[in-house]
């Protein structure tokens, strides 16, 4: 078994990605899966259960072992931030993709939903139509998508957001907002009047 | 969509949402002048953002952890093919913080119900699960149509260790939570949801269970109306004792315990329904569940939370101290009653809030009441009078007599509008069908006669009929009361004298009585004596109109010891009433409902409770009557050869023949679908034959008779024949000539009892 990496290897692989290396993205992926398999254990049946704090607190750990923000400079910065972010929606989407397929026996994905917001909802749904919906939004207000990429994606707070943008805490807030509503609406109000 | 028109649409929602809800409206007037597709546009982002911010799964937890829970959702569908004990798992339910539902089935007697496994983290602590253990057995105990049925409580080995679990009632149907995604609900249905709680509330809190955990996840509305609250008693798992030492982080969870943990009582979880002791770490009593159904009646009427902030900490400061933004603010349309009343739920000082459920359920009821009549006189036409809670305003004769008699509109889209079936039908019920016994009560309410009986079998219609008679004679200038039986508790039906008591509060709560019963009872004169005191001088004497008093469930007195002396004293006031003409109880009409099922446990059947009066007796609707409602069901069944093929299912049993034309329309089953699930555990009518079983099996001999009548054997003794008749499960004119009372109940019986 090869040893983890360490998290300045991780942050070599991200930058390495965002220069165009495609081999780096097959090395960051089971990286991620690996801290996701660590992660669902926390939920899984005859585990030891996190509740919501501590659930937080294992989210965190779990994204800074990945995204090591520390160690890297100040200038760089905002922009390791989004090459981030947008890896991570690469894989979880791919991964999301996959289980999906998996589920359904290879045949065409159909994002229904209706599915969505059924009782036991089919989250790795909703995950690809959210990746969908956020194009759709990169189209007319590009900023309000990255924030949610950022976010969502990245795993950053609020503040962390508004330093890696060089914007306000409240622009941050706002854009948020308004960004949530339009994909809510998007996403589920369709069957809503 | 241009990025143009969408700036211009973002930034209207952006200045929107800074201002006051209320104002919103005319700012948007003014702003968008006119443009029709603007202004929709910026108001349905503003219904998305409130949604979106209460809908926890959206948004609100990083992509990672979303993702992780799907693989945690893939293991536990892993789980399908497995058992659990004797039962099958056959599909992940949900997840919550307590733990995970499962649906499954159980092989013995082919039914489905819910499987919730307790989280370990819960269960390592022996004393704790016992404290659980006790409060869920108790919970199970609770008999009521709002209370999750619990099978069992158990424990199992599995390779992951024991794993504790609760098999319950499987509900189809949605949580309360993912019915507000939607935003505020309608205030009729808001009510009636409400109602329903409070009415399960009030049921445990009498056997001295409080819920602890009240919340939109706990309540679950089923698609035929029924609200159930769940999950009574789980709460003990989360609480803390008080002096109980908070267990250490273990090895393989290093973190440190969350402060909100170290103190003593608390629960985990979302704060927002939280009462303020309980946020304290006080001792917790009845009125806590009161506070937490304030606060989800606020949120249903307003489509938000009153205590609400980012932070947990914002959360508890605004229910330790904020008052909420008054309900009509957020929703303008709201009568003022109903924001008194959530006023009065959310009283910080538990000393000022209802001091019980059948209060807040009595105030709920009235309200409902009042509002169902007012929109019923609006349909008709007629001015309504403006609500106020705690007055009943006296309405017009004329609009009453409309209402009683009209018949309601068509059913036009009757899928929209269906109504539970079960308990008291609204009086605006356009399923409601007159029958005989309608015109006879309204013409004895009419003459005034002393006593009015109104018999039945179990579901036939008793409390309908009479909160119709009732309106009828509070719109003729009666004064009405209504006490139900069924809402006292154990402790008043110890004693004729606490039964008296009870009763006497009641009437003097609805009458407005300044005299309190206590105040004028003399321990020397005994409790009858006492009780006709307080009758004949305090309220026949105060008030100069006709009293008419509804008793519903009076065959609740059947079983106790001073029923015939309570019987007694009605008697003897009819007997005075023809001896004097001219006194007092001569203006007053006793309405007496009571559920002929009880001759079942009767064995003297000379001690019939009454043998005075007008008895009116509520016949099964005839074929006629059932193709009148099927009309108003929407016409599910297409022809008069359906109809009568329903008819010989379920001959015109009331609550039968409402319910399978319910499940038709609600799941679009056809005659033969329902043919095929109609004498199933877990078919539409389980419920109500699980309960006709279990009725019968108390008493063996009986059951031995009803076994020899499948088997085509006539009725031993006149006796049996009698008692099986008045509880509605078989009909016939004789011992000889009886038969099940219809066809569902012959093949269900057969297959229970052969």
């Amino acid at each position: 078994m090869m040893t983890a990496p360490s998290s300045q290897e991780i942050t070599q692989l991200l930058l390495a990605w965002s220069d165009g290396d495609q081999a780096a993205l097959e090395k960051l992926t089971p990286l991620v899966y690996a801290e996701l398999r660590r992660l669902a254990k926390g939920y899984m049946f005859g585990e030891r259960r996190g509740h919501t704090l501590q659930t937080t607190a294992l989210i965190n750990e779990a994204y800074m072992r990945l995204i090591d923000w520390k160690n890297v400079r100040w200038q760089g910065r905002a922009h390791f931030f989004g090459v981030a972010a947008q890896v991570m929606r690469r894989i979880l989407v791919d991964f999301a993709r996959a289980r999906h397929y998996a589920k359904r026996g290879g045949a065409a994905p159909q994002v229904s939903l209706d599915e969505a917001i059924t009782i036991h909802e089919d989250r790795s749904a909703e995950l690809i139509a959210l990746d969908e919906a956020l194009k759709s939004l990169a189209e007319i207000d590009p900023r309000k998508s990255q924030i949610v990429e950022l976010r969502f994606f990245g795993g950053l707070s609020a503040k962390e957001t508004a330093e890696a943008l060089k914007v306000s805490l409240r622009t941050v807030e706002r854009e948020w907002n308004s960004a949530r509503a339009w994909l809510y609406r998007e996403l589920r109000g369709k069957d809503e009047t | 969509m241009r990025p143009e028109r969408w700036r211009q649409i973002d930034r209207l929602y952006q200045a929107a949402l800074e201002r006051d809800v209320t104002r919103r409206g005319d700012f948007l007037d003014e702003a968008c002048a006119g443009d029709e597709e603007l202004r929709r546009e910026v108001e349905s982002l503003l219904a998305a953002h409130e949604k979106a911010k209460e809908a926890e799964d959206f948004l609100n937890q990083p992509a990672l952890q979303v993702a992780a829970q799907a693989i945690a959702d893939d293991h536990a569908q892993s789980l399908a093919p497995r058992k659990l004990g004797r039962y099958q798992i056959l599909s992940l339910l949900g997840r919550g913080g307590m733990g995970e539902v499962y649906l499954a089935e159980d092989p013995r007697l082919g039914r489905k119900l819910a499987l919730k496994l307790l989280p370990q983290e819960f269960t390592l602590d022996r004393e704790r699960v016992q404290r659980f253990k006790q409060e869920a057995r108790a919970a199970s105990g609770l008999n009521h149509p709002n209370i999750i049925t619990i099978f069992e409580i158990d424990q199992v080995q599995t390779e992951a260790g024991g794993v504790h679990f609760i098999a319950a009632e499987f509900i189809d149907g949605q949580t309360l939570r993912q019915c507000l995604a939607g935003g505020a609900m309608r205030l009729s249905e808001a009510l009636d949801v409400a109602v329903q709680v409070a009415s399960a509330l009030a049921e445990a809190h009498a056997a001295g269970i409080v819920h602890r955990d009240i919340k939109p996840e706990n309540i679950m509305l089923r698609r035929d109306g029924y609200v159930k609250v769940l999950d009574f008693g789980l709460a003990k798992l989360t609480e803390v004792a008080s002096g109980e030492r908070i267990p250490s982080p273990t090895p393989d969870s290093p973190l440190p315990t969350p402060p909100l943990r170290s103190d003593p009582g608390i629960m985990m979880g979302t704060p927002r329904y939280m009462s303020p002791e309980q946020i304290r770490g006080r001792q917790v009593d009845a009125r806590a569940d009161i506070f937490s159904l304030g606060v989800v009646l606020y949120e249903m009427v307003a489509g938000r939370v009153p205590f609400d902030g980012g932070a947990a900490g914002e959360v508890i400061a605004a229910i330790l101290i904020h008052e909420p933004a008054p309900l009509g603010r957020c929703a303008p349309d709201a009568p003022g009653a109903i924001g008194r009343i959530v006023d009065k739920a959310l009283a910080k000082d538990r000393e000022r809030r209802y001091q019980s459920a059948k209060d807040l359920l009595i105030e709920l009821k009235g309200l409902k009441l009042e509002l169902e009549l007012a929109d019923k006189l609006k349909q008709t036409g007629q001015a309504a009078t403006p609500i106020e809670a705690g007055e009943r305003q006296p309405m017009i004769a004329d609009a009453i007599n409309t209402l009683l008699l009209s018949h309601p509109p068509p059913a036009g889209d009757a899928h929209t509008k269906l109504e539970p079936v079960g308990g008291a039908m609204p009086l605006n019920s356009k399923f409601y069908i007159v029958r005989d016994a309608d015109e006879e009560f309204r013409s004895a309410i009419a003459r005034q006669d002393s006593i009015v009986l109104i018999k039945g079998a179990r579901q036939v219609g008793k409390t309908s009929l009479l909160a119709r008679g009732l309106q009828q004679a509070r719109a003729a200038g009666a004064k009405v009361v209504l006490t139900d039986l069924q809402k006292l508790n154990a402790s008043d039906l110890v004693s004729a004298e606490a039964f008296y008591l009870a009763l006497a509060d009641l009437i003097a709560d609805q009458l407005g009585l300044d005299v309190a019963p206590d105040a004028v009872w003399n321990a020397r004169r005994g409790p009858s004596i006492n009780f006709e005191r307080y009758i004949r001088r305090e309220a026949l004497g105060k008030i100069s109109t006709p009293l008419v008093w509804g008793l519903d469930e009076v065959d609740r007195l059947f079983t106790c010891s001073f029923g015939s002396e309570v019987f007694g004293l009605f008697r003897s006031w009819h007997n005075e009433r023809s001896l004097d003409p001219a006194g007092p109880w001569q203006r007053l009409t006793m309405a007496i409902a009571y559920a002929t099922e009880a001759h079942l446990f009767i064995t003297d059947m000379n001690q019939s409770p009454f043998n005075v009066g007008t008895r009116l007796s509520l016949e099964d609707f005839t074929c006629l009557q059932v193709a009148d409602l099927n009309e108003r069901y929407g016409s599910p069944l297409k022809d008069e050869a359906e109809v009568a093929r329903y008819y010989s299912l379920v001959s015109g049993h009331p609550y039968l023949a409402r319910c399978g034309l319910q499940e038709m329309v609600v799941r679009r089953r056809d005659l033969s679908e329902l043919e095929a699930i109609a004498d199933r555990e877990d078919g539409p009518f389980g419920d109500h034959l699980r309960r006709v079983i279990a009725s019968l099996e108390q008493d063996p001999a009986l059951c031995e008779v009803a076994r020899g009548i499948l088997q085509g054997q006539p009725c031993p003794t006149q006796e049996s024949f009698y008692r099986l008749r008045s509880a509605g499960l078989f009909a016939g004119d004789s011992a000889r000539y009886v038969r099940p009372r219809c066809q569902l109940y012959a093949t269900y019986l057969e297959k229970r009892l052969l």
